[in-house]
């Protein structure tokens, strides 16, 4: 593992361990927790984690985020809580390959590529709660609070949708402002364009500028001698090269017909400065 | 010849003379102290006559440059911003609380090092004093009393490299390098260029060619440090004798510091760009490392030339590293042999072989003492990942995953397992036995081109797994194809997982190259994968899943058995015509006529999996 993998595992444990802790303690002194994780995750499996999930009045709620207004995607949560209410609001599962939510299909988790090159993860928009889940959850924490209780919520991130949803209806606003994303709206209408690769040559062709956009700028120098690594038979790493076809012919026999024409890129000619170019 | 008599005349010419004299006036104290080498009227005139685009090297070889705050820049180097962590005024009034515990961390480092360690950076200490590069040694009072309370001291501490110790001045430690604004980037020509100065050079003349190199003497102290700037830079090293830490000035650029870097590489540079011009060269450099791609007939005479050359402007070359030129020369760590070249139109890069026992020598060691700390599984992946430069393709990197994971295990495990203990072992295998890396001058031929693609359909009546490849010889322009069902024994011989679509994918590529082995023999090939993590590994050489990563081994150690040069790319699914093929679908290949090729599964099954997990 590396040194930063290495590091973020023990903080990720870190925090696990210090969220089921103070659960438990909450637990033993026989106040409301509610603790949200990936379902899958492997926190789950750590002695702290085991060792609330024992205990007899915890529920372990799970649910898939589609299933609330916002999420477009199915993705596999869970509710940890010592509060049986949570149980109706938060507990829908999505089976089938249709959102039993929306009836279509769901959004797709796999990263958006074009031209063989990561244009966007969509971890990101799975970043916040869903509206739809905010409001359930206040729904069930209304009535665990009643008129006189007081609700804290732990690494909730800038914007604490939740917060706000359990504040509007306690009637104590959170204060501040929604932090937006930068370019988000960008991002969004990249996404949907790359979504919609293939199906129409005009997208096609917009993706593709976006692409060029999105790729990282090298400067001249450097992309000098990358053609000389080039030009002395080594092969640039994947994520480095440049297509020798794009994509978007969707024809075999159109790419045979491509490749012939193509030139081995170790032997494209000389790789010069203009100095040496000059001398020889 | 003619050319270097002209810049004698104008070397000795009384134009040259008076402006010498104008520019000692200008030449700050650390100049002075380097000797005043550089002829910087001569170097004036060079550069303007050879419309050097820095015209502003010679006097930076009179004024100095520094090492804090803003870089300089140059002409030669393009734009590139980090901005400094520290403002120089912070650096300078932190500088006094610093110090106590800088002198104790020297001491502390002297003392660890040992006691060999300890003297010879001593040693070379003095040598320097004694060269004039450094002076001292002065104690903490000598010091401030001539630099006054924003005196800056920055560590040093020895570093063994094989048999040689060397001193690194830690400007890092000292903060210097965290008040340094970079402003510029350098691009630096490697192994690669140089191979490709071969190439282009070869193609023009079409006979034999020779390298030389030539090396800087004590590159970096033949260029002076700002005056202002010696206060922050006084250099405390440990010594052994006295048991204490003695106080020097340094004059040069120092080791170590960040603008270092760019001061002393556009020296480097401006000389190496007159070189070129003046000559007619086919000469680059990397910092001080100069290497000169030679016709035998002009070896002798351009080398001559360059030699002297660099006497005139006043830059000093070290005879003892000078290297003839010669058809194996071992430049930047490697060996160029270009004896094959005028007959067979290949260039050879071969690994230096002290690097290769240097190497083999440590792994013995590690097994023998059953001992490799994380520290020494980064070494020995530095070393090898740079011997695998000079193998062919990307042979060799499949088999280091088990010392990656060590390099970033935990300090205390020490101990060789059994994957540490192959991986090290085929490390060695790798390192004296793998073709060596090669550069064809010439490949009339056109490129093969190979498509691979793989289909995981679980219920499928024929089997669920499936490879299939196709062959376009554009020379004969037939179109051949093949495809396999992988049985399940090949299979379970990969980690158990759901799917597996990446393993069978990269797998479709050594079984492509098995089956077409008659054709697929000293050629150029575009092999086109429709996996990106597959083609990814690929071109790497290396996937850190270790099933995967013995496919790619196979993959390249049969394209280097068959000496194939390939280049990896993507094709999209839809596109793939090997896409039938892997689907048990032959009808594009029927309408297109192609010729079906029995797939040879043979190497397979003589070397499983297992040859890559245990040895």
């Amino acid at each position: 593992m590396s040194k930063r993998g290495r590091k973020r595992l023990i903080d990720d444990t870190e925090m696990a361990d210090l969220s089921a802790n103070r659960c438990w303690e909450r637990a033993e002194a026989g106040k409301a927790f509610a603790l949200e994780h990936p379902g899958n995750s492997l926190a789950q499996f750590l002695p702290s984690w085991e060792r609330l999930m024992s205990r007899p009045d915890v529920h372990v709620i799970k649910y898939h985020t589609c299933r609330f207004e916002g999420s477009r995607r199915r993705k596999f949560q869970m509710l940890m809580t010592n509060r049986a209410c949570f149980v109706d609001f938060i507990g829908k599962l999505c089976e089938g390959h249709l959102c039993m939510r929306t009836g279509g299909p769901h959004l797709k988790w796999r990263p958006t590529v074009h031209n063989g090159q990561v244009l966007q993860s969509q971890t990101g928009d799975e970043r916040e709660y869903p509206v739809g889940f905010c409001k359930e959850y206040a729904k069930a924490a209304g009535l665990v609070l009643g008129s006189g209780g007081s609700f804290l919520e732990v690494f909730s991130g800038p914007n604490a949708p939740l917060s706000v949803e359990v504040g509007a209806l306690l009637g104590a606003p959170v204060p501040g402002y929604k932090l937006e994303n930068k370019g988000k709206g960008d991002k969004v209408e990249l996404q949907n364009l790359s979504q919609l690769l293939g199906s129409h040559p005009l997208v096609s062709q917009q993706a593709s500028s976006f692409s060029a956009r999105a790729a990282p700028t090298i400067s001249v120098q450097e992309s000098f001698y990358r053609d000389a690594a080039l030009n002395a038979a080594r092969q640039p790493g994947y994520g480095k090269r440049t297509q020798l076809i794009q994509d978007g012919l969707q024809d075999p026999s159109k790419h045979m017909e491509e490749a012939l024409k193509l030139s081995h890129p170790f032997t494209l000619g000389n790789v010069l400065k203009p100095d040496h170019r000059e001398a020889l | 010849m003619k050319t270097l008599v002209e810049w004698k005349v104008l070397a000795t010419s009384s134009a040259t003379a008076a402006l010498q004299s104008e520019h000692e006036k200008l030449a700050c104290e650390c100049a002075v102290r380097l000797g005043r080498k550089p002829r910087t009227a001569l170097m004036e005139f060079l550069g303007m006559r050879y419309s050097l685009e820095d015209t502003a090297v010679p006097k930076l070889c009179l004024t100095g440059m520094p090492i804090v705050g803003k870089a300089l820049e140059s002409p030669f180097f393009h734009s590139y911003q980090v901005p400094a962590t520290i403002t120089v005024s912070e650096l300078l009034s932190s500088a006094p609380r610093r110090r106590a515990g800088t002198l104790k961390r020297v001491k502390l480092m002297g003392r660890t090092g040992g006691a060999e360690m300890a003297k010879a950076i001593w040693q070379k200490t003095m040598k320097e004093v004694k060269a004039g590069t450094m002076s001292g040694p002065y104690t903490l009072e000598e010091m401030e009393k001539k630099h006054g309370r924003y005196l800056n001291l920055v560590p040093s501490f020895g570093l063994k490299q094989g048999d040689k110790f060397r001193r690194i001045d830690d400007h890092s430690a000292s903060h210097n390098n965290l008040a340094a604004e970079r402003t510029q980037q350098i691009q630096m020509a490697m192994v690669d260029y140089l191979m490709s100065m071969v190439a282009a050079m070869g193609k023009a003349f079409n006979g034999a060619l020779w390298i030389g190199t030539e090396d800087m003497a004590g590159a970096y102290r033949q260029v002076p440090l700002t005056d202002s700037q010696v206060r922050i830079s006084v250099t405390a090293v440990y010594n052994p004798e006295s048991e204490s830490v003695e106080l020097f000035e340094i004059y040069g650029q120092p080791f170590g510091a960040a603008h270092a870097v760019p001061n002393f590489y556009r020296v480097a540079e401006w000389a190496c760009r007159l070189m070129i011009r003046a000559f007619t060269a086919i000469i680059d450099h990397f910092f001080d490392d100069y290497f000169v791609v030679l016709r035998p007939g002009e070896a002798e005479g351009t080398m001559f030339c360059i030699k002297e050359a660099f006497k005139l402007i006043g830059l000093v070359l070290d005879d003892e590293k000078s290297q003839p030129p010669g058809d194996f020369s071992m430049v930047l760590g490697v060996a160029f042999n270009t004896a094959s070249l005028q007959s067979q139109k290949l260039l050879l890069v071969e690994p230096k072989p002290t690097r290769v026992t240097n190497l083999c020598q440590i792994i013995d060691r590690v097994m023998a003492e059953d001992c490799l700390p994380p520290s020494l599984a980064a070494s020995l992946l530095g070393k090898f990942g740079f011997l695998c430069s000079t193998m062919f393709g990307k042979v060799g990197r499949c088999c280091t995953g088990a010392v990656r994971a060590r390099q970033y295990g935990h300090p205390n495990e020490t101990h060789l397992t059994a994957e540490i203990c192959t991986s090290l072992q085929l490390m060695k295998l790798f390192t004296t036995t793998a073709p060596k890396r090669e550069l064809k001058l010439y490949d009339r031929e056109r490129p093969l081109i190979l498509y691979t693609d793989a289909s995981d359909v679980p219920n499928r009546t024929e089997g669920r797994w499936v490879v299939g490849a196709v062959l376009i010889d554009p020379d004969t322009m037939t179109i051949s194809y093949t495809s396999w069902i992988v049985p399940e024994t090949v299979v379970n011989t990969w980690f158990p997982k759901q799917t597996y679509m990446n393993q069978l994918e990269l797998f479709a590529c050594p079984l492509a190259l098995n089956t077409w082995s008659q054709v697929l023999h000293d050629r150029q090939v575009l092999l086109f994968i429709d996996n990106d993590a597959a083609a990814a590994s690929l071109a790497r050489g290396y996937s850190p899943r270790q099933d995967s990563c013995a496919l790619v081994g196979d993959f390249w150690l049969a394209a280097s058995s068959a000496r194939l040069s390939i280049y990896i790319d993507r094709v999209e699914s839809k596109s793939n015509p090997a896409d039938g093929p892997s689907r048990l679908d032959f009808n594009l290949m029927r309408r297109l006529k192609a010729q079906w090729i029995s797939p040879n599964s043979t190497s397979v099954f003589t070397r499983p999996f297992s040859w890559f997990v245990a040895l």
